[in-house]
């Protein structure tokens, strides 16, 4: 029963820091804690296979996600005005955990003695349709993922369309019309530091006038 | 304390928080962050339900499905976030209502 209460108290925290921390990183790591102590409470429960799955994935990938967007995105979080005001929005919160409490509390006492099949039986034949269509969401988000990520060619030719340089030159080709490989060099070139006595200009010859 | 009890007490605790940080925040990758709150209080009251009922197994199973789903979930959100943030310089997601390309 202590290890409950500590566990509950950790969890509260965790989530109470992790939507008040003031820089995202911050908030993504008291995420993690969340799925710590999420992870411990399904291995009290005995949810074992649960328990690894959301330490694994809960306090790991989706934290690697996290990292990844913030670190695109930015880690600054800008002052906004609220929607709905601080106060209204507590007051909701708790008017709703309230309604939950009386309708979860007090818990029915059933019949504990249930035969139950094994995790395999239960996930791989009883609910093979589900997991086929796990399956499919998964290849979904990925390809979805994919998708929004990967249109910074296109980006770069519509960035260039309306460039004046393209717009003086309308016979210059446009970057998505180029081959990969000559982009590819391209950047090659860039990458490559450019010797100091290019950068240096020249000094200029002096031409002596000829005696008559 | 039973572990049913217990388990719905986190429940409580994540949804309370969950549903603070929703109605409170703008930023769309703390929307995501609180929204994953919001998942991992159901994944508890899951396997808490089952557990009333002696189906551990059953209920542990769902909640394998339900952690999968919002792998998924949160990594197509943050790569919106990734392209809102592209295209419209901002986060926040009362000012992408007003904004234009």
């Amino acid at each position: 029963m202590g290890v409950f209460i500590v566990l509950l108290v950790m969890l509260a925290a965790c989530a109470t820091m992790a939507v008040y921390a003031s820089r995202l990183v911050i908030s993504a790591l008291w995420l993690a804690g969340v799925s710590v102590i999420t992870a411990l409470l399904l291995y009290e429960a005995g949810a074992t296979v649960a328990a690894v799955l959301e330490l694994s994935i809960g306090a790991g990938l989706v934290t690697v996600l996290l990292m990844l967007a913030i670190s695109v995105a930015g880690d600054k979080l800008a002052p906004s005005r609220r929607v709905v005001p601080r106060r209204l929005a507590i007051g909701m919160a708790a008017a709703a955990a309230l309604a939950a409490v009386t309708l979860v509390f007090p818990i029915p006492v059933y019949d504990p003695d249930v035969v139950e099949p094994a995790f395999g039986v239960i996930l791989w034949e009883q609910r093979a349709a589900d997991v086929l269509l796990q399956v499919a969401l998964i290849f979904t988000g990925l390809l979805t993922v994919l998708g929004l990520l990967a249109e910074t060619r296109a980006a770069a030719a519509e960035a260039q369309a309306v460039s004046p340089i393209a717009q003086m030159h309308p016979s210059l080709p446009l970057i998505s019309d180029l081959p990969e490989a000559w982009l590819d060099a391209s950047r090659e070139i860039e990458a490559v530091p450019l010797p100091e006595d290019v950068l240096e200009p020249e000094p200029e010859p002096v031409l002596e006038a000829e005696p008559q | 304390m039973s572990i049913p009890e217990a388990l719905f007490i986190g429940v409580l605790i994540l949804f309370a928080v969950g549903l603070y940080g929703l109605l409170a925040l703008r930023n769309m990758i703390k929307l995501i962050i609180v929204l994953q709150l919001l998942v991992k209080g159901a994944v508890l009251a899951l396997v808490a339900a089952s557990a009333i009922h002696g189906r551990i197994n059953f209920g542990q199973s769902l909640a394998v499905t339900v952690i999968a789903v919002d792998t998924i979930v949160a990594a197509v959100g943050l790569a919106l976030a990734i392209q809102v943030q592209r295209h419209f310089g901002t986060l926040d997601v009362s000012k992408l209502a007003s904004l234009k390309r």
